[in-house]
Formats: C-alpha cells, structure tokens, sequence
C-alpha cells in the first residue's frame, strides 16, 4: 500500500501539483469522495496531512485553546494521518429523525436546505457500505432477532417516549478497509505528509486558483485544480476558511459571519441515579446491549418533542452493579493471578469480600448476563443548540507551518439548558408512572450542566449549509457561496447536531456530494 | 523505630518461644531455618512464595517426623501433649508466614499515601478530556494505563512505540510520568503522544487517577 501513496517529503513531489478535483483531507468524508470519484473522474488528488499512523509532532498541527466550557484537549480530538478519526471511531450509526431537518423556530434552529426524502438514498447506501442491515434500525426487529423481549419496549406503554437504536458498525476503519483499493485507483493520486495552509482566490474571488501545501520538512507545494473540496472536520475546514484571509480580511465564503460559528456537539451530562424495580426492562441496560453489539436508548417522538419544546434528547441507563472500588479490584485482582497474596491484592480481595452479592453482578455482567443492578446511573445527552457564540476562533498563536491556530470556544444555550432539564423531568415522571424504578434526581440546574458537559468528539455545524447565502456558508450542494469551485464535505455543513451518530450521515452527504460533481462534470 | 523493634521481635521470638517450649533440637532448628527462609522470600519475592514454601517445609517436617516413628520408640509416639507440641509448632510456622506478610505490607504500604479522593476525581476529569480518546477501553490507538505507575516502560510487546519511549529503561514513577506529561516531546523526542503539555498539577492529578486504578 505505501509506496502507491506518495510521501510528500520525499523527492517525488516537486513544487507544483495540477489536478482536475482535489479533496484535502483523507478521512471519513474524503476517502469516500475519491473512491467514488476516481473511477469516472480524471487526475483526482487526495491530500493529507499525515502519514499511515499517529505522529506527534503531525498531530501537534491542532494545538488550540479551549476558551469556553471545559472541552476535550484539540490536540487529539481529531486524528490526523490516512484513515482520519475513522481510526478511533466507534462505530455508532443512526440517520437524523425527520425533526431534525425541519426548522424549529421556538428554539432558533433553522431547516436542512432539503428533508430526509432527498438524504434517504444515500443514507441506505452509506449503511450498506457500513454493513448495516437497514431494518435494524427498528428497534423490535433487531431485538426481536437477538431473541430479547420485545414487549418490553417502552414504546407501546408510554406516551412520547420512543426506544431509538444506533447500530454498531464494524466496517470503521477505513484505512485498513478502502486503503488498498484507493492505491489501485489509476485516476487517483494520493499525498502523505502533506497539509494545506492556504487557499488563494482569484481576483473576483469566485474561483480558488490554487492551494497552498506543505511538509514539516520545509517544502512548499502548490496544488491547482477545477474543484477543491475542504473534507478535513468541523474545526479544521472552518480554520481554513477563515485563515485563508489575503484577499478578504475575514476570510472565504464568510461575507455573513457564519464560519467558525454554531460549533456543536452531542453533549451529555450524567446525574440522577434510578433503583430499578424488578419490570425494569433488561434491554435499557447499556453494557447488556452493548455486549449484543447494539444500543438502544430512550428517546422522545417527534411529536412529544415540539410539543416539549425541546432539542434531541435521550438518556442512557448505566447500570452500578457493585460497591464503589470493587470493579477495579476485581480486575487487578485478574491482573495478578500469579502473585494471589501480594499485600496489595490482599487488600483487593477484602474489597471483593466485603461486597460478594456485587461481585457476582459483575460476574455475571462479564459474562453476558444482566443481572439487576444496585441502581443505574442517568446519563443525559443531547443535540447541542446551534449557537452562534459556540465557536472557532483564530488564535494569535501559530503552529509549525506558521498558520494560526484554531481555538475552540465552546458554549451551551439556554436551549441546551432546558432541553437537559425537560429531558430528565419527563423521563423521571414517565417511568415513575410506569412503575419502573425509582429515582434520586439530582437537579440539573445550568451551573452543575456546565460543570459536568462532556463532549462526545462529534464536532459539527461550523461551515453550516443553507438555502440562501445571507443564512449559511455552503449551498445545499455543499459548495461555498459565490465560490464557483469550492466545496466542503464532513459534518461542518450540517446545520443541526441531529439525534444522529454524524459519520454514516458524513458519508451519506459525501455519496450525495460525489454524485453532484460528477454530474456537474466539475471535475472537467 | 517501632517498626524496626517489631519486627525483630517477629523474626526472633516464635522461634525463641519454640525452643523455650521444646528445648533445643534437631526439629526446632530446622523450623527456625523455615522460618528464616520464609521470611527472605516474604521480603524479596511475593508473599505467595512465602506461604507456598512454609507449606511445603511444614509437611516435609512431618514426613520426617513420621519416619521416625519406630516401635518401641516412645519418644516418637503420638501422645496427646505430643500433638498438642505439633499444633503449637504448626500455628508457630502459619503464624509466620502472617507476621510476614503483615510485616511486608507495612513496609511497603506507607509509600503511598492514601489516595486523595478529590485529587483522583480532578484527574478522572482530565483523563476523558485528555486521554481517553487514544488510550480509552478497547482501543487499538494507543497502550492501556491499566497499572501504569510501576509498569516498565514500553511494555506492551503489540504497540509499536516511538524509538525514543523503547530506548527507556525502568519503569514507570510519579516523577517520569509526570516529566513526560509536562512535555512530552522533551521527555520523549519523536514520542507518538499526542497531547497538549499538563501543567504540574493536571499531571499529579491524573497520575493520582491512574494510580488509584479506577
């Protein structure tokens, strides 16, 4: 696979690279355009900043502050070499709920430019490209399949609430998957080592001329083409965009002051434990169906959420099956089966001692089982607000190639806010009601939501798509306004977070993008 | 001081006391030789091989003592004070073996000091923000820290680390790790960690998580 990737540092690049689409970025988004774009365009390149595996001082490109609420380190929130986060990726799949392309203006959040009919296609072929079996996605089916019962689904007996499934893929490293293929794409070059600094437009500036590329070595490159597409992630592409700023001050494509903007996140904050009574159905359990290769979380329908007034929302069901300390000891415990009466395991195994019942639980649990817990703990997660003052920002910092870096100023909303309260109201008086456990609230008020958020790495919203330039960055086909041949893919161009894990619906938008170029013949 | 005194009273009075009980012999000789031998292994190696070791030289004494026994020698008969002799013999050695561990454990206990719950929970924090992307359950990204303080260095023989991290001897303590954690590519040229620098009490923190093994 490596020597048909061209490593950038070495001699085989010279100081110009002419192409007919260039896609800057080889992660989920950009893997995806070049296998689909390769075998009927010609002379496509693929450009990406890193290698085959993590390098540090690669990875240090996206050194930035966290300037808002307390957010995951920048640095390795995205991966940054062939393959992009797809490398850690988890494998969580779900399509947006019909709401989530609807504007919902109570709650300030604007319409996708089109509803999920136009987004149904590629989403079935981005799931089939991830091995999903698309009628898993109905919860009874899937479990009906894995032998569960499912009349024990909340659905029937309450009104408004809803069991929604992700499916967990097994096809997410596409490295290792498409990594093969792209090398043997005869229309495809694909650059390591290579990251974009600049992208120059042409006095109009309805056209990107060129881009600016280089090593950490010290080589610069310029890269022509017809078509640039920007498919590095929400952080990354509006950095671009915005440090990109010799002809317009604030930036490409930013005329309204939306790039940067409407950073969002699927946040979740944990409070509130539920002693579950015995009707507590066993399928809520999150490392039961975790260990049956599916999740399921309670939800709200569409309905109970306009009504609600309310974001996406869901809650999982942690269960606690043991004293505190007891978990770990056990695995230490595991650890040193060879060394039973280290003095440290001797402590270890009072701990076990002193809650037997719990570590039969845990037993249990390891083995598949999904015996009653002491009590779950709630874990509440939302759709983040799309929030204007949520934002990237450029730092007076610069990074080994010079470019300013990207700091992240991370904010919730007061939408937010009740949406993490209404949530958790409505899913304590529901099962209250149903007789399914008791509760122990633990008031979500908005200073204990900021202490306790918890970003889950899906970084989305900050190059948003609309249907009229005054309202978003890119068209509803991706390309950046009054920029003829300038396009971004990934989930910076979702104008909502959506109930959705974002990679199946990056590359559900990636299919769709591809489809838009090559009929456009863009790339001609 | 204390410390000191009581465990020279552990080692030397229950073999003492035996021989103050049974008078010397050849049998009481050889249960203070166990003893000595349990008590090196309780110090330099696991506890465990204390334990296994007084077990093994306790039923070899009895074998001995059970060959001895010839018709016609009294001495060798098992009268009740002569099993009530053996009992206190065997409790001697098991008694041991538990001075021993205890002994151990306060030795090596005192190093660390109980965990501080609310450094550890700052350093829970800092770990999801910081670590756990690459280093978090079932991921093929990066090394576990299950057990990192003590571990030796680049020890995973499936993770292919930098060439700096596997020139390293030693194991891992609160000081390099913390070295590493304050700057990584100093510490470690070239070093795959991707991480933006802690300050000092981010890194004691999260070691402070680490150790405690949550």
């Amino acid at each position: 696979m490596t020597n048909t990737f061209i490593d950038a540092k070495t001699d085989l690049v010279g100081e110009s690279i002419n192409a007919s689409v260039c896609i800057i970025g080889a992660g989920a988004a950009g893997i995806t355009l070049a296998r689909e774009l390769a075998p009927s365009v010609a002379d496509v390149v693929l450009v990406e900043s890193g290698g085959l595996s993590l390098d540090g001082p690669t990875q240090a490109l996206y050194s930035g502050q966290n300037l808002g609420l307390k957010y995951h380190d920048l640095l390795s929130s995205r991966l940054r070499y062939f393959g992009g986060t797809t490398n850690h990726w988890g494998g969580y799949c779900r399509y947006n709920d019909p709401i989530d392309y609807r504007g919902r203006p109570k709650l300030d959040v604007p319409r996708w430019p089109f509803d999920e009919t136009v987004l149904a296609p590629f989403i079935t072929r981005a799931a089939a490209q991830l091995g999903l079996e698309f009628a898993y996605f109905d919860p009874a089916t899937r479990l009906s399949k894995l032998g569960e019962d499912t009349d024990a689904l909340i659905d029937d007996a309450s009104t408004g609430l809803m069991t929604k499934i992700f499916q967990i893929s097994s096809k997410t490293r596409f490295a290792k998957i498409y990594g093969n293929e792209l090398a043997r794409l005869h229309n495809l070059r694909t650059y390591l080592n290579l990251s974009v600094t600049d992208i120059q437009l042409s006095e109009s500036g309805r056209n990107v001329t060129a881009v600016t590329a280089r090593t950490l070595t010290g080589k610069t490159v310029k890269i022509t083409a017809n078509t640039f597409v920007l498919a590095c992630h929400a952080i990354e592409n509006a950095r671009l965009l915005l440090a990109s700023n010799s002809q317009s001050p604030t930036g490409i494509g930013n005329r309204y002051d939306h790039v940067g903007r409407y950073f969002m996140d699927h946040v979740h904050v944990s409070g509130t434990k539920m002693i579950p009574s015995s009707s507590f159905p066993s399928l809520y359990n999150f490392y039961y169906l975790q260990s049956l290769g599916v999740n399921a979380n309670i939800s709200f329908t569409d309905p109970a959420l306009q009504e609600m007034g309310i974001l996406q929302y869901y809650c999982r069901f942690l269960p606690v099956y043991a004293d505190e300390g007891v978990k770990p000891a056990m695995r230490r415990l595991q650890g040193k089966l060879w060394e039973p009466f280290d003095p440290e395991s001797l402590d270890d195994l009072a701990m076990v001692l002193s809650d037997l019942p719990g570590a039969t639980r845990l037993a249990r649990s390891a083995a598949g089982g999904a015996p009653k817990p002491q009590y779950f703990n709630l874990q509440h997660r939302i759709e983040q607000a799309p929030n204007p003052e949520s934002r990237i920002l450029l730092s007076a910092k610069r990074d080994a190639l010079g470019n300013r870096q990207a700091d992240l100023m991370w904010r919730l909303n007061d939408v937010d806010y009740r949406t993490f309260r209404l949530g958790q109201q409505k899913i304590v008086a529901e099962l209250s009601a149903l007789g399914l456990g008791r509760f122990m609230v633990e008031e979500l008020h908005d200073d204990y939501i900021d202490e306790h958020a918890i970003g889950h790495y899906h970084h989305i919203g900050t190059t948003r798509m609309a249907a009229r330039a005054e309202d978003g960055v890119v068209d509803p086909n991706c390309r950046v306004f009054n920029v003829d041949n300038l396009y971004v893919a990934g989930s910076s161009t979702f104008p909502t977070a959506g109930y959705s894990g974002p990679t199946m619906m990056i590359i559900a938008l990636a299919l769709r993008l591809a489809d838009h170029l090559k009929q456009s013949k863009a790339g001609n | 001081m204390v410390r000191i005194a009581y465990m020279a009273a552990a080692i030397t009075i229950p073999p003492l006391a035996s021989i103050a009980w049974r008078g010397f012999s050849l049998l009481n000789a050889f249960v203070a030789l166990i003893w000595l031998a349990a008590l090196l292994a309780f110090f330099f190696f696991a506890v465990a091989y204390g334990i296994l070791l007084h077990g093994l030289a306790t039923l070899f004494a009895f074998v001995i003592i059970l060959r001895h026994r010839r018709p016609g020698n009294e001495d060798h008969k098992f009268t009740p004070r002569r099993l009530i002799d053996y009992a206190i013999g065997l409790y001697l050695i098991l008694s041991t073996s538990l001075t021993g561990s205890l002994l151990w454990y306060g030795i090596n206990a005192p190093n660390g000091e109980p965990a501080d719950n609310a450094a550890v929970e700052r350093g829970s924090k800092i770990f999801v923000t910081s670590c756990h992307a690459c280093h978090g359950t079932n991921n093929e990204l990066a090394p576990s820290l299950d057990g990192i303080v003590g571990k030796e260095v680049a020890a995973n023989p499936s993770f292919d680390y930098s060439a700096a991290l596997r020139g390293k001897e030693g194991v891992w303590t609160e000081n390099t790790l913390s070295r590493f954690l304050l700057a990584p590519d100093q510490f470690s040229p070239g070093t795959k960690m991707a991480i933006s620098p802690l300050t000092a009490d981010e890194a004691r923190d999260v070691i402070a998580f680490l150790r405690s093994g949550r």
